[in-house]
C-alpha cells in the first residue's frame, strides 16, 4: 500500500509540475502582435521580444525592455485597468542566448551602443559575468537589476 | 491609322508579355523558397561558405575565404597580382593525383 | 490625339521606306539590350541564390594565419572561443582540395562531422564507415558513375585508396555541391595526413546576429594569429562579385554599351542627305518644326521601344529558359566543373528601369537632335545642300 501511495504522490507531483511549468511558459509573439506602447509589430525583432504575462494567462508583447517597463510603470491606465498585482511574470530576451527569461534573473544594461528598434534600450543579459562583459564590450557602465529600476532610469528614445 | 494601331497593339502585346514574365518570375521565386530552405539546411549542416561555381583556383572556389589579410594575397583583383594575374593563364606544375572510377559489378 | 496617331503612322511608313538600314539598327539594338539585360538577370539571380542559400552558413569562420599564409588551426583554439558569451557552438571543419590530372578537374574534399544523422538533399546514404563517400552531381556526370561505384583516389602518402560512393547530391543543389566529395571526417584526415589535433578552420555559430562583429573582434584579441570571417562578409563578397557594376560582368556589359554608343553616335552624326531633304520638303509643304520633331520622336520611340521590349524578352528567355547558355562560358573562366544554371528569376525593377533609361533615352535624343537642327534651318537651303 505505501508503495502505491508513493507512486500516486509522484504522479500527482509530476502532473502538477507539468501544468505549472506549462502555465509559466510564455508563448512567442505571432505575426499580428503589436507593441502597445509604440504600435510596431513585434515578431520581426526576435532578439528584442519582451512580454508581460498576466495571471489569467494573457500576454502583452513589446519590442524591447524599455517599452515594456514604460507600460509596466504606467499601469493601471484608463485603457488597461489591470494592476501590477495581476502580473504573473515578466519575460525579456537575453541578449547573448536569444532566449526568453524571467526578468528577475536578468541584468539590465543602460546606455550601451546597442540600439533596439526603438532606439536606446535596456539590454537584458543573463548572469553577472556576462552582464559585465556586455557593459565592457558595448561602452556602458550602468548595470541594473530589476528592483533597482525606476521610471526615471528608463532611457530616452 | 491601320499601321499605327497595329504597331501600338504589338507594343502592348510585348509589354504585357514582359510583365507576365516578370510576374511569373516573382511567383517562381516564392515557390522556390521551399527549395532554398532545403539548400539553406544543407549549407548549415555541412558548414558551407561558398557557391561551387569556379573550381579553378582556391580563391575562386572559396571566394569568401580568400586570403584577404595575408601579405601576399591569394585572390583575384589583389593589387600584387594585378595586372599580371589577369593576363597570365594558370600554368603551374600541377599535382599528379587523379580520379579513377571503379564500377560496381552489377552496373556493368 | 488623331494628329499624333497620324504622325506615328507616317513615322512607321518612313521607317519602312528605309527598311534595310532601320532593320539592321533594330537588330543590333535588340542584341545590345538583350546582352545587357541577360547580364543583369544572370547576376541578379546568382546574387539572390547566394544570399538566400548561404545565409544558412556559419556565422563566423575562424582561420589561422602563419608566416603570412593560411595555416591549419589547432583544435584547442576552439576553447577560448567557446567561453565567449553569445557563442552557441564551435565546430572544427576539415576540408581541402584534390586535383585530377587526367580530366584537369579540381575537387573540393570535405570532412563530414558526426552530426547530423540525416543529410538533406542527398540521394542514397550518408557516408559513415571508413571507405565511403558522397559525391556532388557535377563530378558524377563528368566521370559517369553512380551510387555503388567506387573511386580510386591517391592519398597524401601516394597510396591508391578505394572509396565506395554511397550517396549523390540532388540536382537542385548543384550550385553548392557540384564539385564536392564528402568523407567521414576521420577518413579525410587520414587521406590528407592531417594531424588529429588540427582542423582546416573553425565554424562558429552565434545566437544573436548582432553580436557577431563584437565576437570577431574578441576572437582576434584572444587569438591574435586568427582571422575571423563573418557571415555578413561572406554574403557581401557574393553581393560584390555579382553586382552589375563590378567584376567581369561589367566587362561584358561595357563592351555591349560601347557597341551601342557607336551605333547611337553613328545615328546622331550621320543624318543622311536624304533625310535632310525629307525634312526640308515637309517644312516646305507646311509642316511645323514641332510636327517634324514629333515625327522624329515617334520614329526614335518606335525603334527603341521595340528593341528594348524585344531585347528584354529575349534576355529573359535566354537566361531562364536556356540557362544563360551564351553567357555561361564567359563566367566560367577556367573551371572545368561548372554547374548548370537552373536559376530562379529575380528582377530588380529599378535596374530594368535604368536599363530602359540608358538605352531608350539616348537613342531618341540621337534621332531628334540632328533632325531638330535640320528642321530649324531654312527649308530652301536644306533642300539645295
Amino acid at each position: 500500500m505505501p508503495m502505491r501511495a508513493l507512486w500516486l504522490l509522484l504522479i500527482v507531483l509530476l502532473l502538477s509540475g507539468a501544468t505549472l511549468s506549462f502555465a509559466a511558459d510564455p508563448r512567442m509573439p505571432n505575426k499580428t502582435d503589436r507593441c502597445p506602447v509604440c504600435g510596431m509589430f513585434v515578431a520581426p525583432y526576435p532578439e528584442w521580444v519582451a512580454t508581460i504575462q498576466f495571471k489569467d494567462d494573457s500576454q502583452l508583447f513589446f519590442d524591447g525592455a524599455k517599452d515594456l517597463f514604460k507600460y509596466y510603470f504606467a499601469l493601471p491606465t484608463k485603457d488597461d485597468p489591470r494592476t501590477r498585482e495581476q502580473i504573473r511574470d515578466i519575460f525579456l530576451t537575453d541578449y547573448y542566448t536569444m532566449q526568453l527569461r524571467s526578468a528577475g534573473e536578468l541584468y539590465l544594461i543602460r546606455g550601451s551602443d546597442v540600439y533596439g528598434p526603438m532606439g536606446h534600450e535596456l539590454v537584458p543579459v543573463a548572469g553577472e559575468e556576462a552582464a559585465k562583459t556586455f557593459a565592457r564590450d558595448h561602452g556602458s557602465t550602468h548595470i541594473l537589476t530589476l528592483d533597482q529600476l525606476t521610471p526615471e532610469l528608463l532611457p530616452e528614445d | 491609322m491601320y499601321r499605327a494601331h497595329l504597331f501600338a497593339f504589338c507594343l502592348c502585346f510585348m509589354t504585357v508579355l514582359l510583365i507576365a514574365l516578370i510576374l511569373q518570375g516573382f511567383r517562381q521565386a516564392v515557390d522556390q523558397e521551399v527549395h532554398w530552405e532545403g539548400q539553406r539546411q544543407l549549407v548549415s549542416q555541412l558548414g558551407l561558405t561558398d557557391l561551387a561555381l569556379w573550381s579553378e583556383a582556391r580563391y575562386t572556389r572559396h571566394i569568401s575565404q580568400a586570403d584577404l589579410f595575408t601579405p601576399f594575397q591569394n585572390m583575384p583583383g589583389a593589387p600584387d597580382l594585378f595586372p599580371a594575374g589577369s593576363i597570365l593563364p594558370p600554368a603551374f606544375s600541377l599535382p599528379q593525383t587523379r580520379v579513377e572510377v571503379v564500377r560496381q559489378e552489377s552496373s556493368q | 490625339m488623331t494628329r499624333q496617331w497620324k504622325l506615328l503612322d507616317y513615322a512607321l511608313a518612313s521607317l519602312l521606306r528605309r527598311k534595310g538600314k532601320n532593320l539592321s539598327i533594330l537588330v543590333i539594338y535588340t542584341l545590345t539590350v538583350a546582352t545587357l539585360a541577360s547580364v543583369l538577370f544572370l547576376t541578379q539571380s546568382l546574387r539572390q541564390e547566394a544570399t538566400k542559400v548561404l545565409s544558412g552558413g556559419p556565422d563566423l569562420v575562424v582561420q589561422r594565419l602563419m608566416a603570412g599564409r593560411h595555416e591549419l588551426v589547432p583544435l584547442n583554439y576552439a576553447d577560448p572561443i567557446r567561453k565567449l558569451p553569445g557563442v552557441k557552438s564551435v565546430q572544427p571543419r576539415v576540408w581541402g582540395y584534390y586535383y585530377d590530372s587526367l580530366k584537369k578537374v579540381n575537387l573540393t574534399l570535405m570532412g563530414l562531422p558526426a552530426e547530423p544523422e540525416i543529410l538533406v538533399l542527398l540521394e542514397g546514404e550518408r557516408p559513415s564507415k571508413g571507405q565511403e563517400i558522397a559525391v556532388g552531381r557535377g563530378i558524377a556526370d563528368t566521370y559517369g558513375f553512380g551510387v555503388g561505384d567506387s573511386l580510386l583516389l591517391i592519398d597524401a602518402a601516394g597510396e591508391k585508396q578505394l572509396y565506395r560512393i554511397t550517396g549523390l547530391f540532388e540536382t537542385g543543389s548543384d550550385l553548392l555541391t557540384n564539385d564536392l566529395i564528402l568523407f567521414p571526417e576521420a577518413e579525410l584526415r587520414r587521406f590528407f595526413a592531417m594531424p588529429t589535433n588540427r582542423a582546416t578552420d573553425l565554424a562558429v555559430s552565434v545566437y544573436n546576429p548582432r553580436e557577431v562583429a563584437t565576437l570577431a573582434q574578441k576572437v582576434r584579441y584572444h587569438l591574435p594569429d586568427s582571422r575571423p570571417i563573418g557571415k555578413t562578409e561572406i554574403l557581401h563578397t557574393y553581393d560584390t562579385v555579382f553586382h552589375w557594376r563590378s567584376g567581369m560582368l561589367l566587362t561584358v556589359s561595357l563592351a555591349a554599351l560601347i557597341a551601342f554608343c557607336i551605333l547611337a553616335w553613328d545615328k546622331a552624326t550621320g543624318i543622311s542627305a536624304d533625310e535632310r531633304r525629307e525634312i526640308g520638303i515637309l517644312k516646305a509643304v507646311g509642316w511645323d518644326t514641332t510636327d517634324v520633331l514629333a515625327l522624329k520622336f515617334w520614329e526614335g520611340l518606335a525603334v527603341s521601344l521595340v528593341a528594348f521590349l524585344l531585347g528584354t524578352i529575349l534576355a529573359w528567355t535566354h537566361t531562364y529558359v536556356f540557362g544563360a547558355g551564351l553567357l555561361a562560358p564567359v563566367i566560367q573562366g577556367w573551371s572545368v566543373l561548372f554547374p548548370d544554371f537552373d536559376l530562379t528569376p529575380s528582377v530588380d525593377l529599378y535596374q530594368l528601369f535604368i536599363l530602359g533609361m540608358l538605352t531608350v533615352t539616348p537613342y531618341i535624343a540621337c534621332t531628334v537632335i540632328p533632325s531638330w537642327k535640320a528642321a530649324i534651318t531654312d527649308p530652301d537651303s536644306v533642300m539645295r545642300s
